[in-house]
């Protein structure tokens, strides 16, 4: 017989003396005494009066709870899947992301040189102290200590609270760059009490001249977005500034080399555990320029020191190589590097000299009689004038009912190529004009580079206004007139040319006849391997000018300098060429009449016969009868020609000889 | 007592060790030793220590594997009774970490009562239900809830809600197993889901904290979200074949929390795939089936009870500790069983192993 109690079959149990205990002390525990060995089995029989926990109950409560287990399995199954196998690739980018960083190394920026290897831009080491907010114990307090310690503007902390909107908070920020020694000093003995602040090394972009360079080497500045459009962005990641004018501008990518980066494995303090790859930057190479220091620094003090606005530009006119460029007045390219501050933006925006604007290829002038010699060659070279021709100057010019005066009312009389190059003779040049007619003007005026943009390898390169016939109907909305051409054959009226535009058009006139691209650049220079190369400009562009054409303009413009109206710019023992001008620039209306404004301006070469340099200069609102640029255009070739002498005082001006 | 019988003494020891469990336990103890040594950037240390625990827990595995059930039953009111009394000394004296008193301090030494009571609650519960003649009727349900509930309040109050809770979770596999009535439990759910909202109230902010982090994550990611967002990376990147050994960059850059102790499940997860925690999940069945069978060979009531909620209670911290480190439960507190760093809770769950080994080596017993 089989008896069930509690589902045991107690057929099966066995008495085993050494668990006493092993026997129920129910339902008569209370009489089994601890240790007490005898066999108590209670009638089984008395159990089932109330319902017991069957054998199978309990088995379906286990089997319930087996199925839950197996259950809860699965969906920890499922949300392995779902992570390890789903999403798999998300997770995977993630883990990536936390712990490979990669972190470009700036290669450093090549340097820009002048000829003879003066260095016009350069790397200056500078200390920067760095703020990870992150990793700062109280970033607030971090800050007030640092401003007190390290005496900080107002402006700087707001420049930081600025750039750190902008930033991930466990990115460091440049909190003040360009630290003082004494700063760097007064963190580095503090530095346990500072967590999260790092005094870092950077290569900080520096102008040695000042100002001296500013418009033509440009200058470098922090990246902005527009600047991340126009260049390859990625090329700019953990760069600070990027060229913006001038040379830096124009040769931003060979200049800034090849970025390397590190693919740095870091852990989960930001610390670097390991290196997964590394690239070598490629440094900038370093630009070697036309550029004579001595040059500028001439052309430059002859405008500054008589606070003069005007442009010089010096030109090798045999191959266009740019010797000097000056605008004046200029401004610190320093003060851009680190992105200028409001009081220096404040102050070149409300100078009325506009010091930003590049005057010697982005200033707009009339150029005056400086147009004078091209009208001449061309009227030779197409036959409306031959070279021996001759007119009588009355002092003005009648024309259609219209006066149109000579500089010299009082008239030069008989007048020749040379006497008109000479003094200027603008009755002269009336007539020529008349003659010549605008087609044969504009022509002459595109022949020598006009109108065009004179391809210099700066960024803006303006090209300026040859009026036309169908511009002045586009624009003015009025047919052209003789007038129109009169005042056009002395370089006034809609005419306007750069300064660099004439030093390039005089360059023709100087070198036979031919017109040359304008280049500032001569060479690059591998910093590490020394290895030159050359960056040739295009070869000059041969005008074909008639030889005789030429020989009466050079005459002429050579007699000027000797015996006529820019007699000041001579030097003992330079033989020059050149030819004034006096732009007039409507500047107002005052009692019912037009008040002008007149430039200065100068074009020539020298020497004579194996030219050398050529210059054109600019001086604004010089006056009547305008000479401010002939000092300046003298002390620029004497700078270039007779380094090592002084020139001299100018010689005396010629009065006119009628 | 013959000196020269050890061997047979020996070997009667250790036949009170069930080949099945041990085998999962030693294959756990192998995948422990592994992970830790990679988790801790491979640090020997760390490997011997957890296995000087491990010996010394598997030696007082053994002694309860060949303790009998009737004494362990014997001992339970009492350690009960123990178990209660210093949970409340911890309340009054207990020391403050982190805002919550949950460890008491016996000189050098500290513990936690409550993982006493992790053992000493199904004891008591599997002895008091052990001898009740019907558990349908009200009264042995009403003193199984208080038995539950003095503990759960007293744990509750340190306070660890997630202790208490899996306490509780215990205690109820034990009432369930029992034979308590269905309605009992469909209206402590009941109860349960109604007072949820009004318990909110009640809840300390950190818990506020950890039960909304639970639900998003993104919410803090770099503070209280921090860890199940970088668990969650840890296991997702293994992918299925994992990372390999020491080559998980979560577990190896400290960019898991825990690496070692309550997420080592992440970072085993990361670098032995889904195949290693298919591996894991199958050794852990072993064990808990093993236990369940245990249960059901049992012939006593006391041991059919003990061993079911014992298997239940092991395989619920397996669950809540990778439900939690995949992001399915909240993070609370819970070691993965004999895989984690650290010696009470493995000590705890060995000795719960020695007692599925005991009931099933001494199986004379019957009620």
């Amino acid at each position: 017989m089989i008896i069930e109690y509690h589902g045991f079959d107690l057929t099966q149990e066995r008495f085993d003396p050494r668990f006493p205990h092993a026997y129920p002390r129910l339902p008569c525990g209370k009489e089994c005494t601890k240790g007490s060995r005898h066999l108590q089995i209670d009638n089984p029989m008395k159990k089932t009066s109330t319902p017991l926990i069957s054998g199978q109950y309990f088995r379906n409560r286990l089997g319930l709870a087996a199925i839950l287990v197996l259950l809860l399995l699965l969906v920890v199954l499922a949300r392995l899947l779902d992570l390890q196998v789903l999403h798999y690739q998300k997770f995977r980018q993630l883990a990536h992301d936390n712990h490979v960083a990669l972190v470009p190394v700036n290669p450093p920026r090549g340097l820009i040189l002048a000829d003879h290897g003066q260095i016009l831009a350069q790397n200056q080491p500078t200390y920067a102290v760095e703020v990870t907010p992150d990793q700062t114990s109280d970033l607030d307090s971090t800050l007030d200590r640092l401003q007190k310690l390290l005496d900080l503007s107002d402006g700087d902390m707001a420049r930081f609270d600025k750039s750190m909107a902008a930033k991930a908070s466990f990115d460091p920020i440049i909190l003040k760059a360009n630290l003082s020694p004494q700063q760097v000093a007064a963190l580095a003995v503090r530095k346990a009490d500072f967590p999260g602040v790092r005094v870092t090394a950077l290569m900080h972009r520096n102008y040695p001249f000042g100002a001296l360079f500013s418009h033509v080497v440009g200058y470098v500045g922090p990246i902005t977005a527009a600047d991340l459009k126009r260049h390859q962005a990625e090329n700019y990641r953990g760069r600070d500034y990027i060229g913006k004018t001038g040379l830096e501008g124009h040769y931003e990518q060979r200049l800034r080399g090849q970025m390397g980066y590190q693919i740095k494995q870091i852990n989960a303090e930001g610390l670097q555990v390991g290196t997964l790859e590394e690239q070598e930057p490629l440094a900038g190479d370093n630009l070697m320029t036309h550029l004579r220091l001595r040059v500028q620094e001439a052309a430059a003090n002859a405008l500054e020191s008589n606070h003069y606005r005007g442009a010089v530009v010096a030109l090798d006119p045999n191959d266009g190589h740019v010797l000097a460029m000056v605008s004046s007045p200029s401004f610190d390219a320093n003060w851009f590097v680190d992105g200028i501050s409001t009081a220096h933006w404040r102050s070149l925006l409300d100078n009325p000299g506009h010091p930003l604007t590049d005057r010697a290829d982005n200033g707009l002038y009339p150029p005056g009689s400086c147009a004078k010699p091209f009208f001449s060659i061309q009227a030779i070279q197409s036959g409306v004038i031959g070279p021996d021709f001759q007119t009588y100057c009355p002092g003005n010019f009648q024309l259609g009912g219209h006066t149109y005066w000579d500089w010299n009312r009082g008239g030069f009389g008989e007048t020749n190529l040379t006497k008109a190059l000479a003094w200027s003779v603008d009755v002269f040049y009336y007539k020529l004009a008349v003659k010549m007619g605008i087609q044969l003007q504009d022509q002459t005026l595109w022949r020598f580079g006009f109108g065009k943009s004179p391809g210099i390898d700066l960024p803006g390169g303006l090209a300026g206004l040859v009026p036309t016939p169908q511009w002045k109907r586009a624009h003015l909305h009025a047919p052209w007139y003789t007038g129109d051409s009169v005042i056009l054959g002395i370089g006034q009226g809609y005419l306007l040319v750069t300064p660099l535009q004439l030093a390039r058009a005089v360059s023709a006139i100087a070198n036979g006849g031919y017109l040359v691209q304008p280049q500032v650049a001569k060479e690059w220079v591998n910093p590490s391997t020394g290895e030159r190369s050359p960056i040739p400009n295009a070869a000059p562009e041969n005008l074909h000018i008639d030889p005789v054409a030429l020989h009466a303009v050079r005459q002429g413009m050579e007699a000027c300098v000797n015996t006529g109206t820019c007699h000041t710019v001579s030097i003992p023992g330079i033989s020059i060429a050149g030819k004034t001008g006096t732009a007039q620039i409507p500047e107002g209306y005052a009692h019912g009449r037009t008040i002008y404004n007149n430039d200065s301006l100068f074009i020539g070469w020298a020497p004579v016969d194996h030219p050398k340099i050529a210059v054109a200069v600019v001086v604004e609102n010089g006056g009547h009868n305008a000479w401010q640029a002939l000092p300046v255009a003298r002390a620029t070739i004497a700078a270039y020609l007779q380094p090592d002498r002084d020139p001299g005082p100018p010689p005396a001006h010629l009065h006119l000889q009628h | 007592m013959n000196p020269s019988n050890w061997p047979q003494r020996l070997a009667r020891i250790l036949s009170h060790i069930d080949p099945a469990l041990m085998t999962g336990i030693l294959l756990l103890m192998g995948i422990s030793l592994a992970v830790l040594y990679s988790a801790s950037q491979q640090n020997l240390h760390v490997v011997w220590a957890q296995l000087l625990r491990f010996t010394i827990g598997i030696c007082v595995m053994i002694a309860i594997a060949n303790t009998p059930p009737e004494r362990l039953r014997a001992w339970a009111p009492p350690l009960y009774a123990v178990g209660i009394v210093l949970l409340l000394l911890t309340l009054v004296i207990g020391e403050t970490s982190m805002g919550a008193k949950r460890w008491l301090g016996v000189g050098p030494l500290s513990f936690q009562p409550s993982e006493l009571v992790k053992l000493a609650l199904p004891l008591m519960l599997a002895y008091y239900y052990s001898q009740v003649d019907d558990v349908r009727l009200w009264r042995p349900t009403v003193i199984g809830f208080v038995l539950i509930g003095v503990p759960f309040l007293l744990i509750a109050k340190e306070p660890d809600l997630g202790t208490a809770v899996q306490i509780a979770a215990a205690g109820l596999f034990a009432m369930w197993l029992a034979g308590v009535r269905r309605r009992w439990f469909i209206a402590l759910i009941l109860l349960a889901a109604i007072s949820g909202p009004v318990l909110w109230h009640f809840l300390h902010g950190y818990q506020k904290e950890r039960i909304l982090t639970f639900l998003d994550p993104q919410r803090d990611p770099l503070g209280a979200g921090y860890h199940i967002i970088q668990s969650m990376i840890a296991i997702g990147s293994g992918g299925i074949f994992g990372k390999g050994w020491f080559h998980g960059t979560q577990v190896n850059l400290d960019f898991l929390p825990e690496a070692q102790t309550d997420f080592v499940f992440a970072g085993f997860a990361e670098e032995f795939g889904l195949v290693g925690v298919l591996l894991l999940m199958a050794v852990y069945l072993l064990i808990v089936l093993r236990g369940l069978v245990i249960a059901f060979e049992s012939r006593s009531r006391f041991g059919k009870l003990l061993a079911g909620t014992l298997s239940l209670t092991f395989f619920l911290y397996v669950f809540i500790n990778m439900g939690m480190t995949s992001g399915i439960l909240p993070v609370v507190g819970v070691p993965l069983p004999l895989i984690s760093y650290g010696g009470t809770a493995m000590l705890t769950f060995l000795v719960g192993l020695g007692i599925l080994m005991s009931i099933h080596s001494h199986p004379r017993l019957h009620d």
